[in-house]
């Protein structure tokens, strides 16, 4: 059925508040990051900046350490990104190719620790970091969000490898592969647009977390890009050029992964919805 | 080559058997087909002997090895599956040279070993495609390129042909069975479907819920079914059935049906006055004529091929079915008197079901 023009001029009108909602908060983030420290307070707010200035990405890359912060957050970010994926290709295959007793108990045990919210788990991470030494260390950091990222890794890998014939694996069994051959030559590649998507999404939450690194690390030379952030929440001042331009810089990795590979992402999420 | 000995092989699936101490002797270069209807057994027993499936008991041996716990990759096995099994992500060629790679065989030896695969089946215009951009029956071609290339001792394929359309199915029938008269290998095929089955196989395993019914090549089974089941599975239509007692009077024979029907058995046939038979006829051995004694029949439905007429009849409350070659017109309703060929007739015990 065609669509009259007030229906097309209503959908239009709601997807451009949507559009609005959405990117205002990004929009306002980079505006701000380029205006001084006092029209960004000022009253009135100002759209555009008066005074064009990129002063605030030189303090804070220059003389804050967000060099230093960028580095630590990439560090963990991609760590935990691929030890979630790499862990949730062995156990997501494991689940899906074999039956062994007290499979769906563990699977279930996996699915309910999202259940359980990260605040809950913070205080038996850092008693147990402490103890085996990793406290205020990056593999400690690493170690805790791969724990949480996880899950969802192992979930997906195995709602993906389940789309997969068992019968790929056997012919590559009588070709003579061995079960890792089998697995990565074989299995994984079909498997490309989900492990992609997993991926990101694990790099993402690691990216954005705040909680576990402020629990888990407290000298400032580990700290992580988000951490950096707070900081320049003083006690008595807000320094809100600087936020803003500190969170430009911390979009940017995730903005740009997402624009490489949404192509992947899309399909990997798609794939997700309508196989099994 | 080598020959395949399955000597007693159980299998079970929990407390569940679903093989019940299978034996079958495969010589070398020979193709035999198991054949069955779905949840025979048939499938799980060609991946017993591929290694995919573990032996509950008994034991096989390809080439005089027992290879009870030889792992699938070390039988020298080759196997086409029914979904053809290839590497989507791989071309036709790294399909084929797959297990050749994983050997490490150089790579000169690898090329040539694809290329002349691929000229025996006609690929060779289609190594650098992908398998989403081939055909049912190119890719069911790569498969058996994939199988080739190792030259391996014993070749298995599994129902592959039930994937293609009737007439693609016919083409690769031909092929399958010129390429194993040209590569001599020894070859255990499976399918439901009892004509591939009879057009293709040096010996035929009928096997029905995890049994051996019977063994043999296509026309002994064809001519001598030991039993009802084989009776009624080989052939196409199948073999017509009727339940009565034999009948003796001098030098004639006959079987008189409990709806009072006779039917012409040749005088040496076995079985005593009396006895309680199952009483087969192929439809292909009933004529419109004869001097023995017919079934007079009412017509239901008449099918024609061009070639040949089909006829569903009714024998007094029992449908028959009557192949004649060549072209006859019968209208719904219409009497006919069919004529069972005598030295055609097949006689069961109706108890045991067996032939007597």
């Amino acid at each position: 059925m065609r669509k009259s023009k007030q229906v097309w001029i209503f959908i239009y009108a709601a997807l451009g508040v949507m559009f609005v909602y959405n990117l205002l908060p990004f929009f306002w983030m980079v505006i701000s990051s380029f205006k001084t420290e006092l029209e960004v307070i000022s009253y009135p707010a100002t759209l555009l900046p008066n005074e064009f200035t990129t002063g605030a990405y030189e303090k804070i890359w220059l003389q804050e350490g967000f060099l230093l912060y960028f580095k630590n957050s990439l560090i963990v970010s991609l760590s935990t990104a691929a030890l979630s994926s790499l862990v949730g290709i062995f156990a997501g295959y494991g689940f899906s190719r074999f039956r062994f007793p007290g499979r769906l108990t563990l699977m279930t045990a996996f699915l309910a620790t999202q259940m359980i919210p990260g605040v809950l788990l913070v205080g038996p991470y850092f008693k147990m970091l402490t103890i085996a030494g990793l406290y205020n260390t990056l593999f400690g950091l690493i170690l805790a969000q791969t724990s949480i990222t996880l899950p969802f890794s192992v979930w997906m890998m195995k709602g993906y490898m389940d789309t997969v014939p068992i019968e790929i694996d056997q012919a590559a069994e009588v070709d003579g592969a061995s079960r890792l051959q089998t697995m990565f030559l074989c299995i994984v590649p079909l498997v490309l647009p989900g492990l992609v998507a997993t991926t990101i999404f694990a790099f993402l939450l690691s990216w954005g977390d705040l909680l576990w690194a402020l629990c888990l690390i407290s000298e400032q030379s580990k700290q992580t890009i988000t951490l950096g952030i707070t900081q320049l929440v003083g006690q008595f001042r807000v320094q809100w050029s600087e936020i803003m331009a500190a969170t430009v810089i911390a979009s940017i990795i995730p903005a740009t992964l997402y624009l490489i590979l949404q192509r992947y992402l899309v399909q990997g999420f798609a794939e997700a919805a309508v196989k099994e | 080559m080598a020959t395949v000995d399955v000597r007693n092989v159980r299998k079970s699936f929990g407390d569940h058997e679903v093989i019940h101490g299978i034996s079958a002797f495969i010589e070398d270069r020979e193709f035999v087909i198991l054949v069955g209807p779905s949840g025979c057994g048939k499938s799980t027993l060609l991946r017993m002997i591929a290694g995919l499936e573990d032996i509950t008991a008994g034991e096989i041996a390809i080439g005089g090895r027992v290879v009870n716990d030889v792992r699938a990759k070390e039988r020298d096995i080759a196997m086409v599956f029914q979904n053809y099994a290839l590497y989507p992500h791989m071309t036709v060629y790294r399909n084929m040279a797959f297990s050749l790679r994983l050997k490490g065989m150089d790579r000169d030896e690898i090329d040539r070993r694809v290329k002349r695969a691929a000229e025996i089946l006609n690929l060779s215009d289609l190594l650098q495609r992908q398998p989403r951009q081939l055909s049912g029956g190119q890719r069911q071609r790569v498969a058996m390129g994939r199988a080739i290339v190792r030259n391996p001792q014993v070749f298995l394929f599994d129902e592959p042909l039930s994937n293609l359309d009737a007439k693609l199915r016919v083409q690769m029938r031909s092929e399958i069975k010129d390429l194993h008269q040209r590569l001599g290998a020894t070859t255990v095929y499976v399918t439901h479907d009892q004509l591939e089955a009879m057009t293709m196989a040096d010996r035929i395993v009928v096997m029905s819920e995890g049994y051996v019914e019977q063994m043999g090549s296509p026309l002994e089974l064809y001519d001598q079914p030991v039993n009802t089941f084989v009776a009624g599975f080989l052939g196409s239509p199948a073999m017509n059935f009727f339940e009565g007692r034999i009948g003796r009077e001098d030098a004639r024979a006959w079987v008189d049906t409990a709806d009072g029907t006779s039917l012409p058995l040749p005088a040496s046939a076995p079985g005593n006055e009396g006895q309680t038979v199952i009483y087969g006829v192929r439809p292909e051995h009933i004529g419109l004529s004869g001097e023995t004694l017919a079934m007079e029949a009412g017509v239901v439905v008449m099918e024609t091929t061009g070639s040949a007429t089909q006829l569903l009849a009714d024998v007094a409350g029992t449908r028959v079915v009557a192949a004649f070659n060549g072209r006859h017109v019968f209208r719904p309703g219409e009497r006919v008197s069919l004529h069972p060929e005598l030295e055609h007739v097949h006689l069961f015990d109706a108890e045991t079901r067996q032939r007597l």
